[in-house]
C-alpha cells in the first residue's frame, strides 16, 4: 500500500465525518417517505380486505363464495396457486371446495380430521409456513406429537398443492376451512402484512361461508316445507273429495232405499191392482151374464114374472156383495197405504186378508194346490203395526214358501201365532212350509241385501231384506230355522199393542 | 151340432154360459181345471174353446198351446180378468182366435162364437 498523502488522509477523514450528518439527513428525509410508502401499502391491504369482505358478504351461494375467494387471491392479490378446503356438513374431514392455478384437478382430495396439518392448524390457530416445516423449526406443541412421519405427511400435502403456506379459517373455535397459497406471481416473498391480510381474510371468509351454508340450509328447509305443504294441500283436497264422494254415495244409498221402498210399494199396488182385476172382474162377468140371461128370458117370454127368475136376481145379489167386499177391503188397504202409521191390528185378519193376494199371485205362477193352515187362537192380543207394510211381509213369506215347495207333494203352509216365550210384550208368528229347506250357509245370508237363491232374473233378493227391514222398523225380530229337504220356518216377533190404561195399571203393580 | 167347451175355474161363469148356449142349441162341455180341459179337448175336439187364462193347475197359455197342437181345428177364445200385456201378447203369438177382456157380456160372447162359425176356415184372426 502506498503512503497516502496528508491531504488525501484529511479528505478521507473529512468524508467520513461528513457522511454521518448526511446520512442522518438522508435518513430524516427518506423515513417519512418510506413510512408513507409502507403505510400506503398497509392502507392498500386494508382496502383489499375491505373490498374482499364486502364482496363476500353479498354472496349467498356457497359455490360462488369459494370461487370469489380463490379469484380474489389469484387476481387481485396475485398468487399463483390457491386451493380452499372446507369442512362439509354431512361428512367428516376437509374436502376441496375450489382451486385455481393448478394443472391437475384435485376433485376428490380429502384431509381427514387426523391429518397432521389439520391438527396443527387447529391447535396453533396460526398460518403454517412450509419453510418452517421443512427446516423442522416448528414450535413445540403439547398436544401434537411431531414425529418425522407426521412432518413428512404435512410436507407432502403442501407439496401436492405447491403451497407456501396453509391458512386456517375459524368460525368461533371450530376450524372450518383451510387455504393453501402458492408463490406470488411476482415471486416476491410474503411479508408480515401479507400474513395478516390472509389470516384476516380467512376468518372473514369463514363467517361468510357459514352464512352461505345457513342460507343454503334455510333455502332447502323452505323447499322441504313447501313440498310438505303441497302434499298436505293435496291430501286435504283428496280428503275433501273423498268426503264429497261419501256424501254422494250416502245420498245415492238413501235414494236407492227410497226407490226400493217406492218399488215395493208399486209392486204391492200392482199386486192389489191385479187382485182387483181378478177378484172383481169374475163376479162382474157373472153379474153381467145374470143380467143378460134375465133380459133374454123376458124377451122370449114377456109374460114371465119376476118370481120365475128370482134365482137370477139372487145370484146377482150374491155377486154384487162379493164385489162390494172386495172393493171395501181394497179401499181400506189403499187408504192405509197413504199414511203408513202404526195402529192396533188383528193378526188373524191381516193374515187372512193377505191370502187372496197370495192366491192370485200363485195362480199366475201355477203354484196352487197348497194347503194353508192358520193356527191363531182368539186369545192372541192385538199387535202394533203398519197394515200395508205387514201385509207386504206376509205376502213375501207366503210366496217364498210356495216357491220352496215347487214339485213337492202334499204341500203345506202353516201360520202359527202365540205369545213370545222369550220376549215380554211380543207376539211370535211362525211361518212354516214343508219345502226344500235351506243349508246353514243360505240361512245365514238369506236376509242379505240382494241375496237370492233363484236363477238370474227370477228373484231380486230384496224380499226378505225388506221383510227384515220392516219387522225391525216395528221393533220386532225375524229369524229362520230350516232343515234341508224337510222344510223351513220363519219366526218373526211383533210388539203387542198395549193399551195406555193397561200399561199404567201394570206399572202400578210393579 | 155346434160344440163348445168352456174352461174356467169360476163355477158361476161356467154355469151361466152352459145354460145360455144350451138354450141356443149348442152342446156345451165345461171344465174347471186345465187338466180336465185338455182331456175334453182331445176327446171331443170341440168347435170352439172358451179358455180362461188364469187356471188353478196350469197356465192358460200352456193349455192354449196344447189345445192348438191336439186339435188345430178348434177355434180358441181366450179371456182374462187381469190385464197382463205379456200374457195377452203371448196368447196372440200362440194363435188364439179371439181375445176377450173380463167382464164380458153373454151377448158379446154369443156374437163372437157365432162369427167363428160363420168364418171360412183359414189362418187365425189377429
Amino acid at each position: 500500500m502506498t503512503m497516502l498523502s496528508f491531504s488525501q488522509m484529511l479528505a478521507f477523514i473529512f468524508g467520513i465525518v461528513l457522511t454521518i450528518p448526511v446520512y442522518e439527513l438522508l435518513r430524516r428525509w427518506l423515513t417519512p417517505i418510506l413510512t408513507r410508502v409502507s403505510r400506503k401499502k398497509h392502507a392498500d391491504y386494508q382496502k383489499l380486505l375491505k373490498d374482499a369482505s364486502r364482496s363476500m358478504s353479498k354472496i349467498e351461494n356457497l359455490a360462488h363464495l369459494f370461487s370469489l375467494v380463490v379469484h380474489f387471491l389469484t387476481f387481485r392479490v396475485g398468487i399463483r396457486q390457491v386451493a380452499i378446503f372446507t369442512r362439509r356438513k354431512d361428512a367428516e374431514g376437509f374436502w376441496l371446495a375450489n382451486q385455481r392455478g393448478y394443472e391437475k384437478n384435485f376433485l376428490e382430495y380429502q384431509m381427514d380430521d387426523n391429518h397432521p396439518l389439520v391438527q396443527w392448524l387447529h391447535e396453533k390457530k396460526q398460518i403454517l409456513d412450509v419453510q418452517l416445516v421443512a427446516d423442522q423449526k416448528l414450535t413445540p406443541s403439547k398436544q401434537l406429537d411431531m414425529r418425522a412421519s407426521k412432518i413428512r405427511t404435512m410436507i407432502e400435502t403442501m407439496k401436492d398443492f405447491d403451497a407456501v403456506c396453509a391458512i386456517p379459517s375459524f368460525f368461533g373455535s371450530e376450524l372450518k376451512n383451510i387455504l393453501f397459497l402458492g408463490r406470488k406471481k411476482s415471486e416476491q416473498r410474503y411479508t408480515r402484512d401479507d400474513w395478516e391480510l390472509f389470516y384476516n381474510l380467512a376468518q372473514e371468509a369463514a363467517v361468510a361461508i357459514e352464512n352461505a351454508n345457513l342460507f343454503d340450509e334455510t333455502k332447502q328447509k323452505k323447499n322441504e316445507l313447501k313440498i310438505i305443504n303441497d302434499q298436505l294441500e293435496y291430501s286435504k283436497s283428496k280428503l275433501i273429495k273423498a268426503l264429497q264422494e261419501t256424501e254422494r254415495a250416502n245420498k245415492q244409498l238413501q235414494d236407492a232405499q227410497a226407490q226400493l221402498i217406492h218399488e215395493q210399494k208399486m209392486a204391492t199396488l200392482g199386486r192389489l191392482a191385479a187382485s182387483v182385476g181378478h177378484e172383481v172382474n169374475n163376479p162382474l162377468t157373472i153379474l153381467s151374464m145374470n143380467v143378460s140371461r134375465a133380459i133374454l128370458k123376458f124377451r122370449k117370454d114377456p109374460t114371465l114374472k119376476v118370481a120365475d127368475i128370482m134365482d137370477v136376481f139372487q145370484k146377482m145379489e150374491q155377486n154384487i156383495s162379493r164385489i162390494k167386499a172386495v172393493v171395501n177391503t181394497l179401499t181400506g188397504l189403499l187408504k192405509k197405504s197413504e199414511k203408513g202409521k202404526f195402529e192396533p191390528l188383528s193378526l188373524k185378519l191381516v193374515l187372512e186378508e193377505t191370502l187372496p193376494l197370495v192366491q192370485f199371485q200363485t195362480y199366475l205362477e201355477n203354484l196352487t194346490g197348497t194347503e194353508v193352515a192358520f193356527e191363531i187362537p182368539q186369545s192372541i192380543p192385538l199387535v202394533r203395526g203398519d197394515l200395508e207394510r205387514l201385509q207386504e211381509v206376509f205376502l213375501n213369506l207366503f210366496i217364498n214358501a210356495y216357491h220352496a215347495m215347487v214339485g213337492k207333494r202334499n204341500r203345506q203352509i202353516t201360520v202359527k201365532a202365540e205369545r213370545a216365550s222369550d220376549e215380554e210384550g211380543f207376539v211370535a208368528v211362525h211361518f212354516s212350509d214343508n219345502g226344500m229347506g235351506m243349508t246353514e250357509e243360505i240361512q245365514k245370508k238369506i236376509f242379505n241385501y240382494a241375496y237370492t237363491t233363484k236363477p238370474p232374473g227370477k228373484g231380486s233378493g230384496m224380499g226378505l231384506y225388506m221383510c227384515k227391514y220392516i219387522i225391525e222398523l216395528h221393533g220386532g225380530t225375524i229369524r229362520v230355522n230350516s232343515t234341508l229337504g224337510v222344510g223351513t220356518t220363519f219366526i218373526l216377533t211383533l210388539p203387542i199393542h198395549a193399551e195406555p190404561v193397561a200399561k199404567h195399571l201394570l206399572q202400578k203393580q210393579d | 151340432m155346434r160344440t163348445l167347451l168352456i174352461v174356467d175355474d169360476e163355477i158361476g161363469i161356467t154355469d151361466e154360459v152352459k145354460s145360455f148356449f144350451e138354450e141356443e142349441g149348442y152342446q156345451v162341455f165345461t171344465a174347471d181345471t186345465a187338466k180336465e180341459g185338455i182331456q175334453i179337448v182331445s176327446q171331443v175336439r170341440p168347435d170352439v174353446l172358451l179358455l180362461d187364462m188364469k187356471l188353478p193347475d196350469m197356465s192358460g197359455l200352456n193349455v192354449l198351446q196344447i189345445a192348438k197342437a191336439i186339435s188345430p181345428a178348434t177355434k180358441v177364445i181366450v179371456n182374462t180378468g187381469y190385464v197382463d200385456q205379456a200374457i195377452i201378447d203371448e196368447a196372440a203369438k200362440m194363435g188364439r182366435d179371439v181375445f176377450l177382456q173380463k167382464p164380458f157380456d153373454l151377448m158379446v160372447l154369443w156374437e163372437e162364437v157365432d162369427k167363428l162359425f160363420r168364418q171360412t176356415p183359414g189362418p187365425p184372426q189377429s
